[in-house]
């Protein structure tokens, strides 16, 4: 077990290495000259060459590099502009000069929006996709497994910005029935965070379950048939705690890979769901940082996301593990 | 005293896409307080379908279930769940074929005991444990071990937890389906006595569904007979083996080979019911394509014809019930079968068009005899043949010895050994980062010859070696050390070589166990048996197709059906057309790993039949893989015995069961029924 994780956390950092190192290429790769964005369009060139030489942009590309690695683990110190210089800590993901913040700090404010937006949409997918797929296997050939096919069948193919202003006029502007979607801290009392955030954790997940609950679905009959359900019934169970107890653990491995994958994909920022519901999350910073070419903060926010995602891999294969105590950890 | 199962006029089908399936029909039956009642039958024979009526387990949306169970007086037909949940796993009980299946692999042994324990007695968690591990113990599965899963059992223990969960609640009725089938004869055995004793202590009932008349004959008072979802015959097991009436009865009884019956000896095989008449035909045919004897020649034109001179008329017209009483003629046939395997007197001539070359050895030796035979007429053919089958069982070397000229150039000796043969798994590192695993040594140290136009069969339990060891043979596995070569040439590369195992695939075909999944689904007979000719010879298409259709009427199978797909064929005939295929390039050597034992009884004694058969006819070398003692001992000329990667024992079949030295052979021969 130990070991497992040792390997896993290495496995980790290789992958996270080169991810740095694939958007640090981009980073100089694009056409755009960082200095002259960083200095403004007023600059003429000898201002643009004392910024790029602050910014240590006149550095090898290789320098420029390991002293990112270098604040990443151990923080470093950095030039604004002006000429000023900007103490950054440990993780170091550099600093953005079209924010003039730490892009960690940049991210760090806007990180508990996407935390909370993907931790409600999280458990509506695994309730909604894992509940329907269950039952439409129970009643499978029914009414009800039709009805509910089809549900999923809309969830897979309406889109968010669609079904998220939608539902938004509808529930909201029409009729008054939801609270107006925003985000307050939860340090301000979870009525007013859970009402602010309830319509988008109900479009982001209506739209991502519909996959989980087909999945599901399709597992579940799949296991139904297993000679340890039948033997479960043999004993005395009755069809739905067998089918609880031993057909779910059954189907459940590929659905906590997927909902890990998924997990990893929802913390790196939601930038559609985020833009439709007015909400500045890490996505809406994310994107906003491509289109300004705000390179620091396209690098920091890319590494966090894929740092999520190895995480919940890491987690889902973990939780397999112990779902299956034939699954070796290796 | 009122019987704790009744069933009465049971009638279970299914609907499927293409109308109801009637799986049983109008059976009924009693199970008495504590009887072992065996229900026989073959695959499709409904036998299991009767099990899960009796639990009230059969899916309603899909099945139909007529007429009356009831266990201890209490209906289970039509009952609502809740009443069945009462039942289930207190009053009936049921253990599964596959236990590894049956378990759930998410929770360890003594969770599951426990959970059946405590559904009925209601206890707390504690109790059910502490009863759980007492059961445990009694199926000889140490307490300690509870924690731990399925996965980590043998197969034999695992069936032990099986039989403890079900008789956790000391039920009435104990429906216990082909519950040793996938076992190793002594595990089976083992698996079997325990099951005794717990009925005993329990005074369950129990209706054993099971295959194996072997099984039966050792553990059950009375037996039924079911075929196509009818009862065929019910009555007290001894007078079913000995003195059954009906004759589907009698020939399920003979049909599987024993450590009593003639080796050799043509199989009594099953009037056909359905679909496979023709197979059937084909197969009682023989008896009469026997015919060979006087006019030998003449019979050898048809290239199917098997030469058995002299009793092979008297076996002519037998009719194919009469099979078992031609049985005895035929021992005497069998006595001369190798001489007239290795070509009889014209043989030579018959078969020139028919092998690519003849095998040395002892087929020159009774070629050499054919002018004689024809000057001495064919009456007394037999006798010379005869003379030559001793010749022939013995060793090459004495058949040299008696001045007979080897007529091939060749080098004398064996078509196929192993020497010193040592095969070793893993031992690689597991991960970038992971320590090197200990090697599993499967084979350790063998040493077999295979002589041209003998059988050698290998036997062992599961893990032995046995497949490993034909693996090498057929150059599929290298060797970690030790030489292997087929007709004096090293083929030890051939698994790393393609060219080397393509040029040795001309002289040495395979035959799998399980004729379902070594077929691809997706090409026609056709194509299945040309793709060797495409391979190794510069055949035509017409060419190839007229082979193909001569290849399947070899085996038995109507030549219309090359355009056919395998899953048109039942099992028996995908095995046939499985045979064709390993025949088509005409190989020297066949590998035949389990090929029988996927198979019904009655069927493994068709196929069996037509394996000895073309064994004659073409002078097949054989290396017969096997877990079953009866049917190595009926079908191999020499036998080798392995255990733990190790030959324990071998030598010539009836050295080997007649007066075993390893202890080994004899707890395997023991185990047998």
């Amino acid at each position: 077990m130990t070991g497992y994780v040792f390997r896993r956390a290495l496995q980790a950092a290789a992958v996270l290495l080169a991810i740095t190192a694939a958007a640090f290429g981009l980073f100089y790769a694009a056409p755009s000259d960082p200095a002259l964005i960083a200095c403004g369009p007023k600059c003429d060139t000898a201002q643009v060459e004392a910024v790029r030489h602050s910014m240590g942009l006149d550095q090898p590309l290789v320098t420029q590099y390991t002293d990112y690695l270098r604040g990443l683990v151990a923080g470093r110190t950095i030039a604004d502009v002006d000429g000023s210089s900007i103490d950054c800590a440990a993780p170091c993901l550099g600093y953005s000069y079209t924010l003039h913040q730490p892009v960690l700090d940049a991210i760090g404010d806007r990180f508990p929006v996407t935390l909370s937006l993907a931790a409600g949409a999280l458990v509506v997918i695994g309730v909604l996709g894992v509940g329907v797929g269950f039952l439409a296997a129970l009643r499978r050939g029914t009414l009800t497994d039709r009805l509910l096919s089809g549900f999923t069948l809309v969830g897979a193919s309406v889109q968010i910005y669609f079904l998220g202003y939608a539902l938004q006029y509808l529930l909201v502007y029409a009729s008054d029935l939801f609270p107006l979607p925003g985000y307050s801290p939860l340090g301000d009392g979870p009525g007013a965070w859970a009402a602010g955030l309830l319509l988008p954790w109900l479009v982001l997940g209506f739209v991502n379950a519909a996959v989980f609950a087909r999945l599901a679905r399709a597992q579940m009959l799949e296991t139904m048939h297993e000679g340890y359900v039948r033997t479960a019934r043999g004993k005395g169970l009755g069809v739905l705690r067998a089918h609880l107890k031993y057909t779910a653990r059954g189907a459940a491995a590929p659905l906590v890979q997927l909902l890990g994958l998924e997990a990893g994909a929802l913390f790196g920022g939601a930038f559609i769901t985020e833009t439709v519901f007015g909400l500045g999350g890490v996505g809406k910073l994310a994107v906003d940082a491509v289109v300004q070419n705000d390179l620091p903060t396209v690098v920091g926010t890319v590494l966090l996301a894929a740092f999520f995602v190895v995480v919940f891999v890491a987690v889902a294969d973990l939780v397999v593990a112990w779902l299956d105590p034939r699954v070796r950890l290796a | 005293m009122t019987p704790v199962l009744r069933v009465r006029d049971l009638t279970v089908s299914f609907s499927g896409s293409d109308g109801a399936v009637t799986a049983v029909d109008g059976l009924s039956f009693d199970l008495a307080r504590g009887e072992v009642l065996g229900l026989v039958g073959e695959s499709g024979s409904g036998k299991s379908t009767v099990g899960l009526a009796a639990m009230g387990l059969h899916d309603a949306a899909r099945t139909s279930v007529g007429g009356s169970v009831t266990v201890g007086g209490v209906e289970v037909v039509g009952a609502p769940d809740a009443r069945l949940r009462g039942l289930r796993g207190a009053r009936i009980a049921m253990v599964f074929q596959d236990a590894l299946a049956s378990l759930s692999p998410f929770h360890s042994v003594g969770e599951q005991l426990a959970e059946a324990y405590r559904i009925h007695s209601g206890v707390g968690r504690a109790a059910a444990r502490t009863r759980a591990a007492d059961m445990l113990d009694r199926v000889g599965i140490p307490a300690a071990r509870a924690r731990d899963y399925p996965h980590q059992f043998s197969g034999g223990m695992r069936q032990r937890v099986m039989i403890g969960m079900a008789l956790v609640n000391a039920p009435d009725v104990l429906i216990a389906d082909e519950p040793t089938t996938a076992l190793d004869a002594r595990v089976q055995r083992q698996v079997l006595s325990l099951l005794a004793e717990l009925r005993q202590e329990s005074g369950t009932a129990v209706l054993l569904i099971t295959h194996d008349v072997g099984v039966v004959a050792e553990t059950c008072d009375r037996m039924l007979v079911m075929r196509g979802g009818h009862l065929i015959e019910e009555g007290p097991t001894g007078r079913l083996l000995t003195t059954a009436e009906h004759p589907y009865t009698r020939a399920l009884i003979g049909a599987a080979p024993t450590l009593t019956s003639t080796p050799g000896t043509r199989l009594p095989t099953v009037p056909a019911a359905r679909a496979g008449a023709f197979l059937s035909a084909a197969t009682a045919s023989r008896p009469a394509a026997v015919s060979g004897g006087a006019g030998l020649g003449a019979g050898l034109a048809g290239h199917r014809r098997s030469a058995s001179p002299g009793p092979g008329d008297a076996a002519a017209g037998a009719a194919p019930e009469d099979a078992a009483r031609a049985g005895a003629f035929l021992s005497a046939a069998t006595a001369s079968r190798p001489a007239a395997v290795s070509g009889g007197p014209g043989l030579g001539a018959g078969l020139a068009g028919h092998r690519r070359s003849a095998p040395p050895g002892p087929g020159d030796v009774a070629a050499d005899t054919t002018a004689a035979a024809e000057e001495l007429g064919a009456s007394s053919a037999g006798e010379i043949l005869s003379a030559a089958t001793a010749r022939r069982s013995a060793s090459p070397g004495a058949v040299a010895a008696d001045g007979i000229v080897m007529g091939s150039g060749a080098a004398e000796g064996p078509l196929a050994e192993v020497v010193d043969l040592h095969v070793e798994f893993g031992g690689r590192r597991r991960g970038p980062w992971g320590r090197r695993g200990e090697p599993v040594r499967a084979v350790r140290g063998v040493g077999l010859r295979i002589e041209p136009g003998e059988t050698l069969g290998l036997v062992g339990e599961s893990g032995s070696g046995k497949s490993t060891t034909a693996r090498v043979f057929a150059g599929l596995q290298r060797p970690t050390a030790g030489g292997v070569r087929f007709d004096g040439r090293d083929i030890a590369r051939a698994a790393v070589d393609a060219r080397l195992r393509r040029e040795l695939s001309r002289d040495v075909q395979l035959v799998f166990q399980d004729p379902y999944a070594s077929l691809n689904p997706r090409r026609t007979v056709e194509e299945i048996v040309t793709t060797g000719l495409r391979i190794h010879t510069d055949l035509d298409a017409a060419a190839r197709r007229a082979r193909a259709a001569e290849l399947l009427e070899q085996v038995g199978l109507d030549p219309a059906h090359l355009t056919r797909y395998p899953h048109e064929f039942s099992g028996g005939q995908r095995q046939r057309i499985g045979i064709a295929r390993a025949l088509a390039p005409r190989p020297r050597l066949i590998i035949a790993d389990e090929p029988v034992s996927a198979l019904d009884v009655s069927v493994q004694a068709q196929v069996l039949n037509l394996l000895m058969d073309l064994r004659d006819e073409l002078g097949l070398s054989l290396l017969f893989v096997s877990h079953d003692l009866a049917v190595v001992r009926h079908f191999c000329d020499r036998v080798a015995v392995m255990r733990a990667g190790v030959v324990v024992e071998s030598g010539p079949r009836d050295e080997v069961f007649d007066e075993p030295k390893a202890v080994y052979t004899r707890e395997l021969l023991a185990a047998t029924m």
